[in-house]
């Protein structure tokens, strides 16, 4: 479900990233956390969707362009979510975490 | 080039992201896709790095060589600006719900817009004021490192009035205050006698 919920909050205008719903400290203490994500089956959840006393509770942290105006993408994305996993009632939590074009971490330098 | 060694909350350090960008070598590969730190110390680096190509080339190579303070300022206020810092709360559309951003990605959003300015560097990045309470005053304070030569106060106007559109664009906040202070300015490289 979540892939999908993945997909549907990255089809929002202005949204470049979809990071892992908790920081790596929140996870797993430490750096081991590191040295247990070698495959992708343990990758952490982008999206995380739990129930709370009979309520839906998503988490998102997004990176959105600079070309954008953040808060309206991550109004749209509350929305997107809400779309997503009606008719269920869901409190929507949304982190804007990074501002920036969405280029993949190339490591050369460029000259 | 010493670095300051301050670790993320994600274990990693500015000095192990310079050495990515220098030769590729990463602990762990796959954590630069998915942490935003990391990111965006990668990108402030790029930045740093390409200020230094047309401007600090020679600064930049004998950085730890005592002479040096204003580029190992830099580095340790990105390393502290790195973290997520404060919670900035968002308007939401529905009660339940909770939007914010962190004030680690405005940080570094300030400094990206500072770093496009020609001839400067952002050193010193931080947000005055309860950024978590929506509508308090909040004071922008940057401070600069500038190649000497460059006309200040119009590059001043200029990225103040960058810097306020960009804040507009992108927070909700009550910026009472844009404060610039140029920190150093630094000769161009000269030829060794």
């Amino acid at each position: 479900m979540t892939s999908a919920l993945q997909q549907a909050i990255m089809a929002v205008d202005g949204v470049t990233e979809v990071f892992p719903a908790r920081n790596l400290w929140q996870r797993l203490p430490g750096r081991a956390a590191s040295l247990l994500q070698r495959n992708a089956a343990d990758a952490p959840p982008l999206v995380e969707v739990r129930e709370e006393s009979g309520r839906a509770e998503a988490t998102v942290r997004i990176g959105v362009s600079p070309d954008a105006r953040t808060p309206d993408v991550v109004r749209a994305v509350a929305a997107a979510v809400r779309n997503h996993l009606a008719p269920e009632k869901v409190a929507v939590q949304v982190t804007v975490v990074r501002i920036a074009a969405g280029d993949p971490p190339a490591a050369s330098q460029e000259d | 080039m010493s670095m300051p060694n301050d670790t993320f909350e994600c274990g990693h350090t500015i000095e192990e992201l310079s050495l990515y960008l220098d030769t590729g070598e990463f602990p762990d590969p796959a954590h630069l896709e998915s942490c935003p730190e990391c990111r965006n110390g990668l990108d402030s680096l790029r930045r740093l790095a390409a200020a230094g190509g047309e401007l600090f080339a020679s600064d930049l190579a004998a950085a730890g060589s005592g002479n040096d303070d204003w580029m190992k300022d830099i580095l340790a206020n990105l390393a502290l600006e790195l973290r997520p810092g404060r919670s900035i709360p968002l308007r939401s559309d529905d009660p339940a719900d909770t939007l914010s951003e962190t004030e680690g990605s405005i940080l570094a959003l300030v400094r990206s817009v500072a770093d496009s300015l020609p001839g400067a560097v952002a050193g010193k990045v931080r947000l005055d004021g309860d950024v978590t309470v929506p509508g308090s005053p909040v004071a922008v304070r940057l401070d600069l490192a500038v190649l000497f030569g460059h006309a200040l106060m119009p590059s001043a106007a200029s990225l103040r009035q960058d810097l306020a559109e960009a804040l507009a664009r992108h927070t909700e906040l009550n910026i009472a205050a844009i404060d610039i202070t140029i920190t150093d300015v630094i000769e161009a490289p000269r030829e060794e006698k």
